[in-house]
């Protein structure tokens, strides 16, 4: 039974049929075109800015509360 | 070496390291990520239905047409509600009766921004655009739906802030998360003015 369940899968993978599923891809008129490629870019770019915006902005703040920290403790020191 | 275990009492005298940045701040950032993300995929989807439109004509030829002019007069209130919060946030340490006015006067801006929206709402669905009226019809309220309601909980924040400046209690990083908030919605809407209405 097992034999034949993997022997029905193998066979569905040598049976390709084209999978009109992208509408970029299939779309005649070039706007189209560049209407999906314009996406695709960013969708995969503007997470990738988000990210690398945000570990600047928390690399800048921890520098400035640690220089803070710093300047708090000089205080303490020449006051003890 | 036996250490003995500290009372709650003496834990809080702990001194612990000032956090980088404020919780409220840093949760209000992941969840206005999250939607602009939203926002993104939407405009995407927005842009690929306009490049595929019979003729490139877009809106589609029979659809009410959108008021251009009534919401840009809309969008500039908008943009004033945005610029009365950045003038609030320099005003929060130096002059609290004056942060209140400008807050309040900023969120009565924003009201009236949401109320217009829905006049406009209103006026369209009587011309025939609705949901399933066209693609048009169908992006134009899921985007500017969002949108607006995006504006409505973003006031419901402001409004909870403040009540909070009127009992006393209200720490400046509450007042940066809903402020933040606000400036998510006011930023987002020239885009999607641009991209829907022109």
């Amino acid at each position: 039974m097992k034999a034949l369940s993997s022997f029905i899968v193998i066979l569905a993978f040598l049976m390709p049929v084209a999978a009109v599923a992208c509408p970029g891809c299939i779309a005649a008129n070039e706007e189209s075109r560049n209407a999906f490629l314009f996406t695709t870019a960013l969708m995969t770019f503007v997470p990738l800015i988000g990210l690398a915006i945000a570990i600047r902005f928390l690399q800048a703040r921890t520098r400035r509360v640690e220089e803070e920290a710093k300047r708090t403790e000089n205080v303490l020191f020449e006051r003890s | 070496m036996h250490e003995r275990p500290i009372s709650a009492e003496q834990f809080d005298y702990i001194p612990r390291p000032k956090p980088v940045i404020a919780s409220s701040v840093l949760g209000m950032g992941i969840f206005l990520f999250a939607e602009f993300m939203l926002f993104m995929g939407m405009i995407s989807g927005f842009l690929i239905i306009k490049s595929n439109a019979v003729g490139q004509i877009w809106p589609p030829p029979g659809q009410p047409l959108l008021p251009v002019g009534e919401t840009a007069f809309n969008t500039v209130m908008l943009l004033v509600s945005g610029g009365l919060l950045v003038v609030a946030h320099r005003a929060i340490r130096d002059n609290a009766q004056r942060f209140k006015k400008l807050l309040l006067a900023s969120i009565a801006l924003g009201a009236f921004f949401v109320i217009f929206q829905g006049v406009e709402w209103v006026a369209l669905i009587e011309q025939g655009l609705t949901l399933s009226s066209s693609t048009h019809g169908a992006f134009f309220y899921l985007m500017v739906g969002m949108h607006a309601l995006h504006a409505v909980f973003a006031l419901g924040v402001l409004g909870y802030v403040y009540m909070k400046t009127h009992s006393g209690d209200l720490k400046e990083s509450t007042f940066w998360a809903a402020e933040f908030f606000w400036y998510f919605v006011v930023g987002m809407w020239p885009l999607l003015y641009w991209l829907i209405y022109l």
